[in-house]
């Protein structure tokens, strides 16, 4: 849709992120670490503070000084080494974005159309992915593919419950014919990827990161820790006044984020935990139910995520959705270093018991 | 805070309801709120007491809602629990 708009004519406030290849490389790799240890993301931890999570409180303590070293080391020699070693500017498949500049300069010989060409066969390779790329460790296929089946298997069967188990633990009672039981054990949890309401959920989002473009702004969670870091201990720093100057609604966005998963926990999933003490199960079967553990797993994780992504100038909503979603070349490293990332910590870190 | 079920349901559903209408009147607050700092200068960087003048609107309905849903009884699956 994005690139079929953009060869129409209609112009949008293209934003692709630099390519700096080591340190979007070295941010991935934080990323991803911090992502499997936490179990955020971080417009995630917005969601869990509004779900009243009490991990997700260490979290975004985590975040906000993860977000604070990386502004102390922006102005080093070696944070600036970091950017700009290797820095081929702002490139996405085709075509490249001229810095401060809103439009894009395609590649040699190629047109608008042409984009929209590439951006046809991009989104097919996208859909083979989901088509083709198991839900579950050990498990055989996608959601897509279960659902087309509409039969499940052993495996989604007993992650289905453990899913719903979690997403319900310490939360509110509800009634048997209400929402939040068809919401919790039904539509949150099952491979229902193609049905409707996730089709819907799906398209909102996407819908949302368009506007976003259309006005100007960016569709952004992560700039917001390093710019409360700014305001709290470090407004003189020059990353800090990077931050001031580039800021949109970014803080509206992560605050919309919080009120949308609190609203939807008070009034449809009834999943409000007023911050009482849960451990994840997964957590729990591999370090226990010691809670101070899981609350510096949580601040920990959360730290190396969000140093992460501001040395890589973006997160899963910067790079990973808004960045790939333009075929941009710095999302897509981005998004391969937290895959890899992600599968070797579960790897080492998971695979074991308690 | 640990959830425990001192309260009768009538009294919980009382206060469950009291929290709802209090959120909704806090979640058109912080769009009045915002609408009104901002004068709708939707290119220019947000400042700090813009944030925060929103921000504590969505603290102090988390922390209401925290005392009035601790009183609820620990549930999984909707279900009151046993907490692990």
């Amino acid at each position: 849709m994005l690139f079929g708009l953009y060869a129409a004519g209609i112009g949008f406030h293209w934003g692709p992120k630099p390519l700096y290849v080591l340190g979007v490389l070295i941010g991935g790799l934080f990323f991803g670490t911090g992502l499997a240890l936490s179990g955020y993301f971080p417009g995630s931890i917005w969601m869990a503070l509004g779900e009243g999570r009490r991990d997700a409180v260490y979290a975004v303590l985590g975040a906000i000084l993860g977000a604070a070293s990386w502004t102390a080391l922006y102005q080093t020699p070696a944070g600036q080494w970091l950017v700009k070693t290797l820095n081929f500017g702002s490139l996405i498949i085709g075509a490249t974005h001229p810095s401060g500049k809103e439009y894009l300069i395609p590649w040699n010989g190629l047109t608008p159309l042409d984009l929209f060409g590439i951006a046809v066969v991009y989104a097919i390779g996208m859909f083979l992915l989901a088509y083709f790329l198991p839900r579950y460790k050990g498990g055989a296929r996608s959601c897509i593919r279960a659902n087309i089946s509409k039969r499940r298997t052993p495996v989604e069967v007993k992650m289905h419950e453990e899913t719903a188990r979690f997403l319900t633990e310490g939360g509110l009672p509800y009634s048997e014919n209400s929402i939040a039981k068809k919401l919790n054990e039904y539509y949150a949890v099952g491979s229902n990827v193609v049905r409707w309401f996730m089709v819907l959920a799906g398209a909102i989002i996407a819908l949302t990161v368009v506007a976003e473009m259309f006005m100007h702004q960016i569709f952004g969670e992560s700039t917001t820790d390093s710019w409360i870091a700014g305001h709290l201990f470090m407004p003189s720093f020059k990353y800090s006044q990077v931050v001031f100057k580039t800021i949109g609604w970014e803080p509206y966005s992560d605050i919309g984020t919080l009120m949308g998963a609190f609203f939807s926990a008070v009034f449809l999933t009834r999943r409000f935990t007023a911050f009482r003490n849960i451990i994840p199960p997964s957590w729990a079967e591999r370090f226990g139910a010691n809670t101070a553990k899981r609350l510096l797993g949580a601040f920990g994780g959360a730290y190396l995520m969000l140093f992460g992504a501001r040395m890589a100038d973006g997160c899963a909503s910067g790079h990973i959705l808004s960045g790939d979603l333009e075929m941009a070349l710095s999302g897509l490293l981005f998004t391969a270093a937290v895959f890899a990332s992600i599968l070797i910590t579960a790897h080492f870190v998971y695979s074991k018991r308690a | 805070m640990s959830g425990g079920a001192k309260l009768s349901e009538k009294e919980l559903d009382a206060m469950d309801k009291a929290f709802k209408v209090a959120f909704i009147v806090g979640l058109i607050l912080i769009f009045v709120v915002a609408i009104l700092v901002t004068h709708n200068a939707t290119t220019k960087p947000l400042t700090g007491w813009q944030v925060a003048s929103v921000g504590i609107i969505a603290v102090i309905l988390l922390v209401a809602a925290a005392v009035v849903y601790s009183q609820f009884p620990y549930s999984v699956l909707g279900k009151p629990a046993e907490q692990r």
